[in-house]
């Protein structure tokens, strides 16, 4: 297997216009991608729905022998929270379709490199496609709570107007540390076991299964100091009315997240790219 | 690689018919081989292993955090819990160092992998399932072991020889009860081209209501975990009968003791439904 080095060399200058242009044709790849293995979306749809119906049948029980609320919360909470998490987990913390590692480790990141716009925005773009086609989703796991009875509806309308917001900021802080993670491939080429702790631990501190004012003091506190809550927990936590440490707070340390994430993808990447070897010819 | 080509080729200078090794052989030597390449790759084999060992740590802390707030799970304490849930990740675990590849079903049909099992004198299911070593098993076997032995000396149970044997045996039944489970949904995939979010809902599920007292669902679901798809097998129906309490048991005693037997035939049953699926496999040409 040979393999070549490239220079980094300064993409060549484009109009906004074609930038525009290209930018959004990767989002509708990134759209297009999943729908290829039709199947496989069709029965991710069962899915999420067979989980939601499970947690609220698992909170149920563990609710029966309690009457009334644990940690603050009620057990129409907690389904709530179980139908809400799940979806939009279920949407905003996709594992990537093409992520940086596996095109590296078969040397298809040397095409994505000649492309005129940059990698970062690349694999931004085809994201946030993937995100959009995975929309139907909201609709299976919000139909999934309406029929398990475990949709409780926001608190206030504020609550809602906010959830949307931190909804959007948290799709911005999942997308980040999924590409932050993905950009250490260009060290460690074999990512199989790294991976797998980022998902596992992804999903636990993001509260997208467990709310965390659940855990013990501690627990929360790790939690705190990572930016998975930030993907998930924040909004829910405000959907339900209890944004930790008030909405603004809440969603401040959101956007803190993004930007210190967006500052180290972008540094991280630009020391990568020196090290770019691409696989294969 | 040497054992596998020598013992034919010296019973046919013995001029003997050639007959292959045994399934059990193959399935030996196969591993052997995918262990000796995935340990070329020490520092991915230490991760990988690692990583196993938070992805289970991290479903014992979802599981401590429950209890921590809740105090109790219908009347099953702490230890009782984790008792439950030692039995299930160590049968996890010997089923994942079984069946790991059964994930990768998926691509080795779609890319025509398969072709190349079909061509070769040795068992498709076996060369699916020895395809590689799965890494992460190593880690869930060490794991598992430790959780299951602290929580056997910790759980309420008088220990005799017989004990220990029928705790030995529910863990390799739960091993063969998920192994089936994945097998049989697995082999959907020559029909449907994908069917991973299969494995990945019986995997939800296992996950989700393993380590449970499944007395305190609602008694529909426990019956629907117990004939459609048979996790309480796996761990809850043992360790009701070994923590005494088989006033719990939704079913007759005598089915909850046969659990290691219920998962040795629940495989046989998958691997017969295996080859039937093999034969709506068509290449995707290569």
């Amino acid at each position: 297997m040979s393999s070549l080095r490239l220079d980094p060399r300064p993409a060549p200058r484009h109009g906004t216009h074609s930038r525009l242009r290209a930018v959004s044709s990767q989002v509708r790849i990134g759209m297009l991608t999943p729908w290829a293995y039709r199947t496989s979306v069709l029965l991710g749809y069962p899915a999420i729905a067979v989980q939601i119906a499970l947690y609220s049948v698992v909170w149920r029980a563990i609710y029966a022998g309690h009457d009334g609320t644990v940690a603050g919360s009620d057990v129409r909470t907690a389904v709530g929270y179980a139908v809400l998490g799940l979806t939009v987990s279920g949407v905003l913390n996709t594992s990537p379709y093409q992520s940086i590692a596996s095109r590296v480790r078969e040397g298809l990141i040397g095409v994505d490199l000649t492309r005129p716009i940059g990698l970062l925005t690349q694999n931004l773009a085809f994201q946030t496609g993937a995100v959009v086609a995975s929309l139907p989703t909201v609709l299976v796991g919000l139909g999934t709570g309406l029929v398990v009875g475990g949709l409780a509806p926001p608190t206030s309308a504020a609550a809602a107007g906010w959830f949307a917001v931190s909804l959007l900021f948290a799709f911005a802080v999942s997308q980040l540390t999924t590409m932050l993670m993905a950009l250490t491939s260009f060290w460690t080429l074999e990512v199989g076991g790294i991976n797998m702790t980022f998902f596992v631990v992804r999903t636990f501190m993001s509260g997208a299964i467990l709310p965390l004012w659940f855990m013990p003091g501690w627990l929360q506190a790790v939690a705190v100091a990572l930016p998975f809550q930030a993907s998930t927990y924040t909004p829910l936590a405000i959907y339900f009315g209890r944004p930790p440490g008030g909405v603004p707070m809440a969603l401040g340390v959101q956007a803190l997240w993004i930007v210190v994430l967006g500052g180290l993808c972008s540094w991280v990447w630009s020391r990568a790219r020196h090290r770019v070897v691409v696989q294969g010819g | 690689m040497a054992d596998l080509t020598r013992s034919p080729a010296r019973a046919a200078e013995a001029g003997e018919a050639i007959r292959p090794p045994s399934t059990l052989r193959q399935f030996a030597v196969l591993v052997r081989i995918g262990l000796k390449a995935a340990t070329q790759y020490r520092a991915n084999f230490v991760l990988t292993s690692v990583g196993a060992i938070c992805y289970e740590a991290v479903s014992l802390a979802f599981v401590g955090v429950i209890v921590h707030a809740f105090g109790s799970i219908g009347g099953w304490g702490f230890v009782e819990v984790a008792f439950v849930y030692g039995i299930r990740s160590t049968g996890h675990a010997l089923h994942g160092l079984l069946s790991g590849q059964l994930w990768s079903t998926e691509s080795v049909v779609r890319r025509g992998e398969f072709d190349r099992y079909l061509l070769r004198p040795v068992d498709p299911l076996v060369q699916l399932l020895t395809r590689q070593f799965q890494v992460t098993a190593v880690g869930d076997v060490v794991f598992g072991v430790v959780v299951l032995s602290v929580t056997a000396v910790a759980a309420p149970v008088d220990w005799t020889a017989g004990r220990v044997a029928f705790l030995v045996a529910a863990v390799v039944g739960s091993a063969f009860v998920e192994s089936a489970v994945m097998l049989a949904l697995a082999s959907a995939t020559f029909r449907l081209l994908d069917a991973s979010p299969l494995l990945s809902v019986a995997d939800r599920v296992f996950v989700t209501f393993g380590p449970y007292p499944l007395s305190v669902l609602p008694r529909a679901v426990g019956y629907l975990l117990t004939f459609v798809l048979p996790l309480a097998y796996a761990a809850f129906f043992p360790a009701a009968i070994l923590l005494g309490r088989t006033d719990e048991l939704f079913v007759p005693t005598w089915l909850a003791l046969a659990s290691p037997a219920v998962g040795l035939l629940l495989y046989a049953g998958a691997v017969r439904l295996f080859h039937r699926q093999i034969r709506h496999y068509s290449s995707p040409g290569h």
